[in-house]
């Protein structure tokens, strides 16, 4: 039987190959695929993509804007008017068409308008995410901008409030004292007693009536002596002394009574000084107090303020103009159109090449001449069918290895046994969907046509043209069976996020049942071969 | 060798063989004449189990024939087109339709050698099928069905499209695979042809068949022609 299959094989191969055209297609597409793609999409670029630019009039910032496009490798025009722009991109002229207001400025009408064609909407999300990034950034720095100059004043405000709360304290604590010495002031005023009583001074000269008894005594002694002369003349010269003492006295006596009046006239105006300052120093007291009031309420104000502002931890204006920055990181360090590309690349080549190579093989070998023989051999078509697989499988394999031949020039370690088994149930599962389609087809061109046709409705209910979100869900559910969906999301995580098998064995139990499935409609296609296999 | 007995196979509506009975001896030339749609093809799928019988049963070697596996080493099939694949060589052809009936290597080498030597291609063994001329395509048809060397071969109109020249090799190769021990079953719808190449000859029309020998037609001085006239009036 081994030998049988061989033969099989061996005999697909040579007419695969003695067709030229087919040998041509089975070595060089692949390479020369590969070769474009990887010259293509080996970058992470956005290459020759046309914008119209349209504005009455032009600003710093849409010029800003429109460098920055040009900086981002796109191809920017300006046109005449709007109107050329929207129709430029009706007749694929322009990708896209962005109408800048007039006068772009933050103070004016901000809004720019982007016309796309939306038949082409794998590309408009892919130019309008790159124009976005350009705009965004343009729009964070004026943002940025316009941040910096109201943190600038609010740092001014901060400086000037925390210099004028010393001051307010100041005041607040000179107010206090003030009414604190006002206080004192008045209780002192309150406490003076302004009375002086009247004069209860008394002349306690010593009478002359004494000094004159005391004189006689004396002039009796002295009248003895010889000194009495003297005396006497000391006498008249007291007595001269007394009457001027008593002169000068009375005088002092009057001069004070009229001191006394002068000062009793002073402490009354005292009096009424100190009353009319009580009544003022009361006033400025009440007033101080209210005063005090509104400087402590003042100063809770500013003390608010300040921790208001204090309490305001962002203080750089990039981060308070986006205080949530995007970051669109691949989570694969490959990041190239190519490698994103790769899964669906070898899936699409191994859905292609499996299902038309098994399709053809079969429809071929059925309206083949020498059909006839084969089927009048002793052999199980059943050997014929897993001839046809083998070979199937052979070239699907050959072009995939050249794929990753070429594709390792670019990015090494790409070849897992993870992949290798991805890839080989996905070809599997392909070529016998081809084989089941080759069964049915009863013409190589219906095949050929039922390959396509299969193999188109795949790839359009998967992410390559339309990511399958936005497929509505009940579509959905069944669109994640895809095979071709099944077999990219495989190879894409083995490949660019390189997890193990384990993490994808629900995508690889469901090729496998697929496969069951299809080995099952093939054994009922092939329903006689599997009587004779039980018999 | 090969027995038919009482068999019936209808196609819809169209009754093709009408419980025939027919009996093919070992190491004889059988020419099944009939004309066009006469059930000629059929009878020869039946006797290989590609097609089974509505009715009966055939015979090869005292076994029944149910399907093709069990009697497919005993037969080699030309049919009117040419079996074989015309982007493979010769050689190619050969060694592919003789390993699909699990001879080991060295009988696949022996039989192509004899084989292509027997039939003059070996030395066009390199050459592309399709590069050959229609009497040789022809030769490597037949090449093909006996590449396993089977007992019997069965020839469908062998000499179709041929101009006489040709016709004339195929008769004479005809001849020298008999003279080699096989059973030989041919079809054709030419009598002079069949006069001169077959042992016995049956005669197809209508869903019945009627076996006579050659040497018993030359005997009574008739002709197969005549025969087979009379029969298709009876």
């Amino acid at each position: 039987m081994f030998d049988q299959l061989i033969a099989i094989i061996q005999k697909n191969l040579k007419l695969v190959m003695r067709s030229k055209s087919s040998a041509l297609l089975i070595i060089l597409a692949p390479l020369l695929i590969i070769l474009l793609i990887g010259a293509s999409f080996n970058s992470s670029n956005l290459y020759g993509l046309k914008i119209g630019a349209y504005s009455e009039t032009y600003t710093n910032i849409s010029d800003s804007l429109v460098r920055r496009l040009i900086d981002k490798e796109f191809d920017v025009t300006k046109t005449e008017s709007s109107e050329i722009c929207i129709n430029g991109v009706k007749e694929g002229n322009f990708h896209v068409c962005a109408i800048f207001p007039e006068g772009l400025d933050v103070n004016n009408e901000t809004t720019i308008n982007f016309w796309v064609d939306y038949s082409k909407i794998n590309l408009v999300y892919l130019i309008l995410n790159s124009i976005s990034e350009g705009v965004s950034s343009e729009s964070s720095e004026l943002s940025t901008g316009l941040v910096n100059v109201l943190l600038d004043e609010l740092n001014k405000t901060e400086n000037e409030l925390t210099l004028e709360e010393k001051y307010i304290s100041s005041l607040s604590i000179k107010n206090n004292e003030n009414h604190e010495v006002t206080r004192h002031i008045l209780n002192d005023i309150a406490s003076f007693d302004t009375r002086v009583g009247k004069g209860s001074y008394r002349w306690d000269a010593p009478s002359s009536k004494d000094l004159e008894s005391k004189l006689a005594e004396l002039g009796e002694v002295i009248n003895d002596s010889e000194a009495g002369s003297e005396l006497n003349s000391l006498k008249d010269e007291v007595d001269s002394y007394k009457k001027r003492i008593k002169i000068r006295l009375d005088n002092t006596k009057s001069e004070l009574e009229l001191y006394e009046n002068r000062v009793d006239h002073k402490v009354e105006e005292t009096k009424d000084l100190l009353d009319g300052m009580n009544v003022g120093l009361l006033v400025v007291q009440q007033g101080l107090a209210g005063d005090s009031e509104d400087i402590l309420s003042i100063n809770k104000s500013t003390n608010l303020i300040l921790e208001g502002i204090s309490s305001i931890q962002l203080r750089q204006a990039e981060r308070i103009a986006n205080p949530i920055t995007l970051s669109i990181n691949p989570v694969s360090s490959k990041s190239s159109h190519l490698n994103s590309m790769l899964p669906a690349l070898i899936i699409l080549f191994v859905m292609f090449v499996g299902i038309l190579m098994s399709s053809t093989i079969v429809t071929r070998e059925k309206k083949s001449k020498a059909h006839f023989r084969n089927v009048i051999a002793p052999i199980n078509s059943l050997l014929m069918v897993a001839g046809d697989y083998f070979t199937s499988l052979f070239v699907a394999l050959v072009q995939i290895a050249i794929i990753f031949a070429v594709t390792s020039f670019f990015f090494k370690g790409i070849f897992s046994i993870g992949v290798l088994i991805t890839v080989l149930l996905a070809s599997t599962l392909f070529i016998l969907l081809g084989f089941i389609i080759g069964h049915v087809s009863r013409s190589e061109e219906g095949a050929t046509m039922a390959s396509i046709s299969v193999a188109s409705l795949s790839l359009l209910f998967s992410d390559i043209i339309l990511p399958i979100e936005s497929l509505p869900v009940s579509i959905k559910n069944i669109v994640k069976f895809n095979p071709f969906v099944l077999g990219e999301e495989s190879l894409k995580k083995l490949l660019l996020f390189n997890v193990k098998l384990d993490f994808i064995a629900d995508n690889v139990y469901a090729l496998v049942s697929f496969i069951l499935v299809f080995i099952i409609i093939i054994f009922v296609l092939k329903r006689e071969d599997l009587k004779w296999l039980f018999r | 060798m090969i027995k038919l007995i009482n068999v019936s196979k209808r196609f819809g509506e169209n009754v093709i063989l009408d419980n025939i009975n027919l009996h093919i001896k070992q190491g004889k030339i059988l020419g099944i004449i009939g004309i066009n749609g006469s059930g000629k093809t059929t009878l020869l799928n039946l006797l290989v189990g590609h097609h089974k019988p509505d009715n009966g049963s055939v015979l090869v070697k005292s076994r029944e024939v149910k399907n093709i596996y069990n009697v497919a080493h005993f037969f080699g099939f030309a049919t009117q087109d040419g079996c074989f694949y015309p982007k493979l060589t010769v050689k190619e052809n050969l060694q592919y339709f003789a390993g699909l009936y699990n001879l080991k290597k060295h009988d696949v080498d022996k039989n192509f050698e004899n084989v292509s030597r027997l039939l003059n291609l070996y030395e066009k063994r390199d050459v592309l099928a399709e590069k050959l001329s229609a009497g040789m395509q022809r030769r490597l048809d037949v090449a093909c069905s006996v590449i396993h060397d089977p007992q019997i071969i069965l020839l469908d109109e062998p000499t179709a499209n041929l101009d006489p020249i040709l016709r004339k090799e195929m008769s004479n190769l005809i001849r020298l695979l008999s003279s080699q021990g096989k059973t030989i079953v041919l079809t054709s719808h030419l009598i002079e042809e069949l006069e001169g190449t077959c042992h016995d000859v049956a005669i197809l029309h209508n869903g019945k068949i009627q076996k006579r020998s050659m040497r018993t037609i030359r005997k009574s001085r008739s002709s197969l022609e005549n025969v087979f006239k009379k029969f298709v009036k009876a």
